[in-house]
């Protein structure tokens, strides 16, 4: 971990914290509701899997900076001031232990937006260095795919020459075609990542006669899974430059 | 021994208490506080002081504690119907299923 990692993790919550960051924080009543919500904990029913405990991990790093009562009397609140090692188990809490699947913020009777608070710890793990490696380099590399996609496009269209074979075995013709950036085409469809988010959609498109074409990257954005906003941008970005380009 | 232990833990539920903190236990306390003297003062006009120590005690102590919560939920509310409603993710029956 880079030194003053502390200091930069909470220069990030500060920098995050916006209106609904704020109230995600502020509103818990503690009640509990959404255990019941989250996979995590229907698999494993113990306290740490609780979208609000887990969610409370941030408060207490919260309450130590902006509560007046939790300075006065930590012990009160029960908060804690942001250490290394704490930084380190919330990150590791924030990537292995919530999906962001928003199920416990549509059952809570607030609202509280748990998903949000752990995209925000994410965000603070990217920036000391604390995230996961296969991640950081899935990002980086879906950022260079972008940039240079002429680098992988022969063994991209090649696998989808063989998927046509599969596709044409799925809906009984022959002629069946995947076609990739085709210009001005009516639907640009944007697979989340390999065949089997690409085949099931092709076979409605083909079946229903759709004027589509199929997008060179993946729907996937490992930026909002590091909860990194620059890098997110960046991948997301070079679908809406090829959606442009094809028009 | 099995029926205790239900008992017992119908009580005490365990995530409950592994998330509470003890600003917790005493806003819980105070309101509930709050909201007996009101009834007993419908009852016993002599409640009355009772009623409005205990509403001053909480309302100083509002701010301060989680009891905020029931000033701010609205806004959390109103965020969450910005992020899901806005894109017709919730209520559930704006989806037509052919």
């Amino acid at each position: 971990m880079n030194p003053g990692s502390v200091n930069t993790a909470l220069g990030i919550l500060n920098k995050q914290l916006n209106q609904p960051l704020s109230a995600a924080l502020e509103v818990c009543a503690r009640c509990g509701i959404c255990a019941e919500a989250c996979h995590y904990y229907a698999a494993d029913p113990i306290p740490e899997h609780v979208p609000a405990a887990r969610a409370e991990e941030l408060r207490k790093v919260y309450r130590t900076e902006h509560d007046l009562l939790s300075r006065l009397f930590p012990g009160w609140t029960k908060s804690e001031p942001l250490t290394e090692e704490k930084l380190a188990s919330l990150a590791e809490m924030a990537f292995s232990k919530c999906t962001l699947c928003y199920r416990c913020t549509t059952n809570c009777p607030m609202g509280v937006d748990t998903p949000l608070l752990m995209t925000t710890l994410r965000a603070m793990a990217t920036a000391t260095g604390n995230a996961p490696e296969i991640l950081e380099m899935l990002a980086d590399a879906a950022i260079e795919k972008g940039r240079d996609p002429s680098s992988y496009l022969d063994f991209f269209l090649d696998s989808i020459r063989d998927m046509e074979k599969d596709l044409q075995d799925l809906t009984g013709n022959p002629n069946a075609r995947i076609p990739v950036q085709k210009q001005g085409a009516k639907t640009l469809y944007v697979a989340l990542s390999g065949a089997h988010t690409i085949l099931p959609a092709v076979a409605i498109f083909e079946t229903v006669g759709e004027d589509w074409t199929l997008s060179i990257y993946e729907a996937s954005n490992y930026g909002v899974f590091l909860g990194d906003a620059s890098r997110a941008k960046e991948i997301a970005r070079r679908i809406v430059d090829e959606a442009k380009s094809l028009a | 021994m099995y029926y205790q232990n239900v008992k017992l833990y119908t009580f005490i539920e365990r995530n409950l208490k592994a998330l509470s903190t003890p600003d917790d236990y005493f806003a819980v306390l105070l309101v509930s506080l709050f909201l007996a003297t009101a009834a007993l003062w419908l009852i016993n006009p002599a409640a009355q002081v009772y009623f409005y120590v205990i509403s001053a005690v909480m309302l100083v102590y509002a701010p301060f504690s989680k009891i905020r919560h029931c000033i701010y939920f609205a806004y959390a509310r109103l965020f969450f119907g910005k992020f899901v409603g806005s894109r017709a993710v919730l209520p559930h029956n704006q989806q037509q299923v052919m």
